[in-house]
């Protein structure tokens, strides 16, 4: 399609580019050999940006796997309400006529993970753990994401004294490792208060600064190319120029770097909860069933394993999406 | 050199007002933040002593008159009787104990130190012998093994890693051996251990994501590194392998890890606090989540408090030893 376009110039073009509208002519249904590496090619001239980088991300088996990890728990923890009670029995009430027979068990056909100390199926609590987690994770980098974004980009597009104030404001949170900072804000607030909500706040919040710097950087060297200059020219408004010309152009290292702060708010959440500060009893996240079994690491060490094994793999699975849509999307970045 | 120093120094002062009025602005302002209720903990004060506390503490004044108040809390020197003397910062008193934060900081400091210093050590062998290893060996089946661990362990919870390796090396190779050998999963000391045994897996849990960023950096820079002019210009002249490496790539490449190792001594705290929680190891940071657990407000805020300032102490001179180590900035003026 491509080629028949461009047929006008067939004159200027090399002998290699001559075979690839050959092979687009073949596809077009002229007899005559194709062979599969020139049809790849074409592929590539007809794809877009984002197209190039989902093609890319799809050739590399770890970053694939990562992503259908990531799949299968976001499908088990959406419907959960669906099938674990049914299946497992309830994950958070505790049946007080069954629970002193049925504690404490290992893995079984009935229950796959055992049971935890009050009788409840741990499977089960896995999968609702992974609800928090997830929605923590997801929620939490969005907040980062939309706080950042907009700040960088105030940032860098206006610069001067904007600039300064936001930039320094950044420098005094990236000073500091977060968790000290959530750890304040929520031994704070009242028992009563504490949950799910205040702990994607907090991580939410004081993730910010990094989004920040990364798109205020990204603005910077964007904002130079002549595109941007073309469309000011041509009258377009501060707002059109940002979301139209350099926004597009300037979001990758976002995409990038909130793809591996999912896991990282993972892990934030799982700390929190770990110390009481997340969330609560009857509620159930992976920090809080690790700790609420740790005197239990003698008699059913499986119940303090599982729940760190799914925190495990889940952060892990982002880590490595993150670096396959990094090298998809062709960022360079820092360790 | 003066012109880097004096520059980092002007920017510690934002950042040290930045943090004392968030700390500020969290004691006082959060929801929940109560000063006159942290005081009394779980009891209800009655309603003419809140109030006498109020106009005591000064409560009703403005804003800005309380931060003044509470930044003159903070400082070590304070004036008493019109004469300029030390009396330490003042960091309130635990409701439980009734005993000053700053005393009980003066116990746990030590043991967290200690532990500190022994996760840094673990940090700069293995973190950078292992980045080492993996970039000399690239692609070889040390340097998968390294990238390998070093992304599984910063997608661990480090205290679920704590809580693992307790059960290995604790509680499942004592029964394995029969109770011949294992290791101690509690506390800084016991009869039955020598002092150093207590900090091999509370050392090596802390160390953990620190060793791991460690080992990639160090990985990353010396594949950068080697592929400078320099490097090539020394092999060129027959240097062997060995020298090129010691001496030409590594006083290069080790510059960030160095920086890195300094800086990181602030995650290293937020670490304390999960790894010595699992360990019941007697430092700052099992005391904070022992005083989170107790809702003993005062001593979560102080420690934090107290570590934010260390933090703050430690990055600001690392990045003047950092003027003093990279001759680049030495000779450059004032860098960035």
């Amino acid at each position: 399609m491509a080629g028949r376009v461009n047929d006008v110039d067939t004159e200027k073009r090399t002998h290699e580019q001559q075979l690839i509208r050959d092979g687009v002519h073949d596809v077009a249904g002229q007899p005559g050999p194709m062979p599969p590496l020139i049809e790849e090619h074409v592929q590539h001239q007809t794809r877009t940006l984002w197209g190039d980088a989902w093609y890319r991300l799809r050739r590399n088996r770890l970053a694939l796997v990562a992503l259908i990890w990531i799949a299968i728990v976001a499908l088990a923890a959406v419907t959960a309400d669906l099938w674990v009670p049914r299946m497992f029995g309830d994950p958070l009430t505790i049946n007080t006529q069954t629970a002193s027979a049925e504690r404490l068990q290992g893995p079984s056909w009935e229950h796959p993970f055992g049971t935890d100390d009050l009788g409840r199926d741990l499977f089960g609590r896995v999968v609702y753990g992974a609800r928090v987690s997830l929605t923590v994770g997801v929620l939490a980098t969005l907040i980062s994401v939309l706080v950042g974004v907009a700040l960088g980009a105030v940032s860098g597009f206006y610069g001067k004294f904007l600039d300064a104030l936001i930039m320094r404001t950044t420098d005094i949170f990236l000073a500091f490792p977060y968790i000290l900072f959530s750890i304040l804000i929520l031994a704070v607030l009242p028992p009563e208060m504490r949950g799910i909500v205040p702990v994607i706040l907090a991580i939410g919040l004081l993730g910010w600064p990094t989004f920040a710097r990364l798109f205020r950087s990204s603005v910077l060297s964007v904002k130079e190319n002549d595109y941007v200059a073309a469309g000011r020219a041509l009258g377009a408004s501060d707002a059109r120029l940002m979301f139209r010309h350099i926004a597009p152009n300037a979001i990758a290292p976002i995409i990038v770097y909130a793809t591996m702060s999912i896991g990282g708010a993972i892990l934030t959440e799982a700390a929190l909860s770990f110390l009481g500060l997340g969330v609560q009893p009857p509620g159930v996240s992976w920090g809080q069933m690790i700790e609420s079994s740790r005197g239990y690491l003698v008699t059913q060490p499986l119940l303090v394993a599982w729940p760190g094994l799914a925190i495990l793999s889940t952060v892990l699975a982002f880590t490595l999406l993150g670096d396959g849509v990094r090298d998809a999307l062709d960022v360079k970045m820092k360790d | 050199m003066l012109q880097y120093i004096t520059k980092r120094i002007v920017q510690f002062v934002p950042v040290f007002f930045g943090v004392t009025l968030a700390l500020f602005l969290i004691a006082n302002y959060m929801p929940g933040a109560d000063p006159i209720q942290m005081r009394f903990g779980e009891r209800t004060p009655p309603p003419e002593i809140k109030a006498a506390l109020i106009k005591q503490y000064g409560l009703d004044r403005p804003w800005y008159v309380q931060y003044g108040k509470y930044l003159v809390a903070l400082s070590p020197v304070k004036s008493v009787n019109g004469s300029l003397q030390w009396t330490g910062p003042d960091l309130g008193t635990s409701i439980y104990t009734g005993r000053p934060v700053t005393t009980i900081l003066a116990e746990t400091y030590p043991h967290t130190i200690r532990l500190a210093l022994v996760a840094i050590m673990i940090e700069i062998v293995v973190g950078i012998g292992a980045g080492v290893i993996s970039a000399v060996k690239q692609y070889s089946i040390w340097d998968v093994l390294v990238t390998l661990s070093t992304s599984i362990l910063v997608s661990l919870p480090v205290f679920w890693l704590g809580l693992m390796l307790q059960y290995f090396f604790g509680i499942w190779l004592k029964g394995a051996t029969g109770g011949a050998f294992y290791l101690p999963i509690s506390g800084a000391s016991s009869p039955f251990f020598p002092d150093w045994v207590h900090m091999i897996l509370p050392g090596i849990t802390l160390a953990s994501v620190s060793t791991a960023y460690a080992a990639r950096i160090m990985r990353s820079q010396l594949l950068e590194v080697t592929t400078q002019d320099y490097i090539r210009t020394a092999r060129a002249k027959g240097l062997s392998e060995r020298g090129v490496l010691w001496r030409h790539a590594m006083k290069n490449a080790l510059i960030p890890v160095v920086t890195f190792i300094g800086l990181d001594l602030g995650a290293m705290f937020a670490g304390a606090v999960l790894t010595e929680t699992v360990f019941n190891w007697p430092g700052v940071g099992s005391t904070i989540s022992r005083a989170i657990f107790q809702r003993d407000f005062p001593i979560v805020f102080g420690s934090v408090t107290a570590m934010l300032f260390a933090v703050m102490i430690i990055n600001l001179i690392v990045d003047v030893s950092y003027a003093f180590l990279d001759p680049r900035i030495r000779y450059g003026g004032a860098g960035e």
